[in-house]
């Protein structure tokens, strides 16, 4: 195994890179802030070469796909539809660049308007679906078949109507009371159960910190140790 | 020398680390500290091998988050999981399909696969370890979507997602139960738990996603890593119980003093 690819060598530029992050942020010394933002430049420039590699294993992917292609399947047309829209996309993007003389495809009409009317409304599909999403999973969670299923059962029910129109109509005279329940349901209870797992995945998050820091954690770079 | 306001934050840190390492010393003298049980854990050994009889793949991802922002540990902690499944799945022989969103997580992911299947022995599967990561896009709904096809698709037995995930987790998990796959799912982001709690056979809820590496491994020195953790939630939880009494009798010591 050659030097670069043994394990010792991405753990001390791992724990290098931390502790002098740290450091910048807890004291004020100018120089370990400077060298600390130069590290978050190198690391944002070597992030934006990966989306190459992203780039050319999408496009050998649904190559693959348009190769082993079987008589009868027409599924391959959306790998041959994605790579045409990929590389198509690169293009107008190149082209915004070149027409607008700036940085960035964005100051292009062509390029914003593909985007907007495009990406976003796809975007924006695809999240509106998560509302179906909540009903179905909803329709399962909210079975009291025991005890602890009967409570989550009647605080989701009076969370959802407090949220909903339908709850202050159907209570009427007593909806101010109804609201007060609601407010109660999520500032309280709620809240409190969220801040002990918040409380308990910061902790976390700093013990996994520390193993990697000292090599003791080494499932991210193989799952040997 | 000191920045204002992180005096506090600096300290605890300090503390947070000198109880983990104290604890992973002991466990190295032979101290092993008993670890509860994590029923997703244990899950994940079963998932597979039924993955494995139904000759249907199973599907491991990392969340949408990256490796260079606040989501960084649950990615990591992510890719701890794909470590351990794509090793079983090398030993029982089953495919493994890893969907990935950020495209510097490809290379990484590729590489943990690549050693796990070196490591089983299957050197022939671990030359198209490339093949079982699937780059779909780097944006949000974009990656979800084509990881919804996947699904739809091929209809995995197994469905793990160890990770940052944001509003596309409820999606996720929703197909998987359409494909009748059986499904662990973890994330430290609390908006997002109580959609894994109903929509997945397993979940494990916030810490649980850290301790998982530890508690895989079955190394005593990880093992004590968490037992120091579990001293850290100590200390929040004698701060909060003190913070109450200080600050019902007005006494606004204990706040000042973590604002410091």
């Amino acid at each position: 195994m050659s030097f670069y690819r043994k394990k010792e060598l991405p753990i001390a530029i791992t724990a290098f890179c931390a502790i002098l992050a740290i450091f910048a942020f807890y004291f004020k010394v100018p120089e370990a802030k400077s060298a600390s933002t130069t590290v978050q430049t190198w690391m944002l420039v070597m992030v934006n070469f990966a989306v190459v590699v992203g780039f050319v294993m999408v496009i050998k992917m649904h190559k693959r796909r348009i190769d082993k292609r079987r008589p009868g399947d027409k599924s391959w047309l959306f790998s041959a539809w994605l790579i045409v829209v990929l590389i198509g996309y690169v293009l107008l993007g190149i082209y915004g660049v070149e027409s607008t003389r700036t940085a960035a495809p964005t100051n292009d009409w062509t390029f914003n308007w593909v985007y907007n009317n495009g990406v976003v409304a796809l975007d924006s599909a695809m999240y509106s679906l998560l509302a179906f999403f909540i009903a179905s999973a909803s329709f399962r969670a909210f079975k009291a078949r025991t005890k602890e299923a009967g409570v989550l059962l009647i605080s989701g029910a009076i969370t959802m109507l407090y949220n909903a129109p339908a709850g202050s109509a159907i209570f009427g005279p007593l909806a101010q009371n109804f609201n007060d329940l609601g407010d109660w349901i999520l500032n309280v209870p709620n809240m409190a159960g969220f801040r002990g797992i918040m409380i308990g995945a910061a902790v976390g998050a700093i013990s996994l910190g520390i193993r990697v820091l000292t090599g003791r954690e080494r499932g991210y770079l193989g799952a040997g140790e | 020398m000191l920045e204002t306001g992180r005096v506090a934050q600096l300290f605890f840190l300090i503390v947070i680390c000198a109880a983990v390492v104290y604890f992973v010393e002991t466990a190295r003298r032979g101290k092993m500290p008993k670890l509860r049980k994590l029923p997703g854990l244990d899950a994940v050994e079963e998932a597979v091998g039924r993955a494995t009889e139904m000759a249907k793949p199973v599907v491991i991802s990392t969340g949408i988050g990256g490796l260079t922002d606040v989501t960084a540990p649950q990615t990591v902690a992510g890719l701890s999981m794909v470590g351990y499944v794509a090793r079983l799945c090398a030993r029982y022989g089953a495919e493994l399909i890893a969907p990935a969103r950020m495209p510097y997580v490809i290379p990484i992911e590729t590489e943990i696969i690549q050693t796990a299947f070196n490591e089983e022995g299957k050197t022939e599967e671990a030359a198209r370890a490339a093949e079982m990561v699937h780059y779909l896009s780097d944006s949000q709904f974009g990656y979800t979507i084509a990881y919804l096809g996947i699904l739809q698709r091929r209809k995995p037995a197994a469905h793990i997602m160890v990770g940052g995930y944001w509003a596309e987790s409820l999606q996720l998990a929703e197909v998987g139960f359409s494909v009748k796959a059986i499904q662990i799912a973890g994330t430290a982001n609390t908006h997002q738990i109580p959609f894994f709690v109903a929509a997945c056979d397993y979940a494990l809820i916030g810490e649980e996603i850290y301790a998982a590496g530890a508690y895989l491994s079955k190394d005593p020195v990880q093992a004590g890593s968490v037992a120091g953790q579990d001293m850290g939630k100590a200390i929040a939880l004698v701060l909060i119980v003190v913070g109450i009494f200080l600050t019902a009798a007005g006494i606004p010591v204990l706040t000042d003093l973590l604002r410091s």
